[in-house]
């Protein structure tokens, strides 16, 4: 191992149990040295994001099962019969003007999981963009992985790119940049979806695209946004050969 | 012991041992004492509901992560929290620190909070939580690759904070 591969994992992972990283450590003065100097960091580190436990957090934490339990126990079956109803009403004036082919996967439709991925991971990967494209290599083999191939013009603008469950198959949840704003877009390969105009969806608007393989979700702020990632995604997402 | 009292047993335990370390991670991906107290009671929440569903105790630390994620991205879909409480949070044996330990920590600190969320959340994984790499990128859905780049330039931008504040005595020539 060079002295650069070395930096490269210190700085990854400074605590590297890995015989052959220990072995390159104790073979040279200058490769401890720099380790030396990378546990001291670790050690600040450490103090650096230390916290006291707030007075009253675990107290609060272990009475949850007798909460729960005392909870469970008061709402009678009228509570939750309003409950059930109003979000039955919620579900379908929500997704009545959205039409979708429906596939056989965990989901009981795309509409579904749009709905989950977007409430679960959707902030948190906008969260994340931070307007820079990532690695275009890392970025190729993200998508290679899940058997896709992105134009380079796609690729230049992807911010943030992971891997996430989808009906059937795992796919990739990225960011993709405009000069508008940010516009998220999620590869289902093994989804089938008609071309969908823009829909509104919760403070977004959503549109479906249909690929040589598979399909995707968009997501954006607006119509315009959108359409400028849907022409790029339909021309530059083709299948991994 | 009846299984109720198994599982109560069980839920303390997970309670005693991850409670802060998660307080800790809410803490630093959101800045607020209240959510981040919130984040937990909720993710412990939810925990007790899905306890008889952990099978395998080894997983026990992403579960309760994935848990808490999941709660913060539907909290900041209702509302962008303010990254503003660090600061007032008591750093555990700070005062026992000689001052310039205590100048460093302080930079250490608002560098952390100024990183970008995807080399914030990586390295708190790592530091707070105790994550391997491959752990890191299975919880991310990323690459082992991308995670070690993102904990690499992590700490070089903790690493450029320092030095740019004058506190280059200490950490230097690090990468």
């Amino acid at each position: 191992m060079n002295f650069s591969e070395f930096k490269r994992q210190l700085g990854a992972e400074p605590r590297n149990q890995d015989p052959e990283f220990l072995a390159a450590r104790d073979a040279n003065p200058e490769f401890r040295a720099a380790a030396e100097e990378a546990e001291r960091l670790e050690d600040r580190l450490d103090a650096a994001l230390s916290m006291k436990m707030p007075l009253g957090l675990l107290e609060g934490i272990t009475r949850i099962p007798q909460e729960s339990a005392r909870r469970d126990g008061s709402a009678g079956p009228q509570t939750w019969r309003w409950v059930a109803a109003a979000a039955a009403i919620v579900v379908t004036v929500g997704f009545a003007s959205m039409r979708w082919y429906e596939s056989t996967f965990q989901w009981e439709s795309v509409e579904a999981f749009a709905s989950e991925i977007w409430t679960h991971d959707g902030s948190m990967m906008l969260e994340q963009a931070d307007g820079q494209p990532m690695d275009p290599s890392e970025a190729r083999e993200l998508l290679a992985s899940v058997g896709m191939n992105a134009s380079s013009a796609l690729v230049a603008q992807i911010d943030v790119l992971h891997k996430c469950r989808t009906p059937d198959a795992r796919g990739a949840h990225m960011v993709v940049i405009t000069e508008q704003g940010p516009v998220t877009l999620i590869f289902m390969p093994k989804v089938q979806t008609e071309n969908g105009h823009v829909r509104p969806f919760g403070d977004q608007v959503a549109a479906t695209l249909s690929l040589p393989r598979g399909s995707a979700l968009l997501f954006g702020p607006n119509e315009e946004i959108i359409s400028a990632v849907y022409a790029m995604a339909r021309e530059g997402l083709q299948p991994a050969s | 012991m009846s299984t109720e009292s198994d599982k109560q047993a069980r839920f303390e335990r997970l309670a005693g041992q991850y409670a802060i370390d998660l307080y800790r991670y809410a803490m630093w991906i959101c800045g607020n004492d209240a959510l981040a107290k919130d984040l937990v009671q909720e993710t412990f929440l939810r925990a007790w509901k899905a306890l008889d569903k952990l099978k395998d105790s080894g997983a026990v630390k992403s579960w309760l992560i994935t848990i808490l994620r999941r709660e913060y991205a539907r909290t900041f879909e209702r509302k962008v929290p303010k990254f503003s409480d660090i600061d007032h949070v008591v750093v555990e044996e700070e005062q026992e620190l000689p001052p310039e330990d205590q100048t460093e920590i302080r930079l250490l600190r608002q560098g952390i909070a100024s990183l970008a969320p995807k080399y914030r959340e990586p390295l708190l994984m790592q530091v707070v939580m105790g994550f391997s790499c491959q752990e890191i990128a299975d919880e991310l859905g990323i690459s082992k690759s991308a995670v070690m780049t993102q904990l690499f330039r992590a700490r070089e931008q903790l690493k450029l904070k320092l030095q740019k504040d004058g506190v280059t005595g200490k950490v230097h020539e690090l990468f």
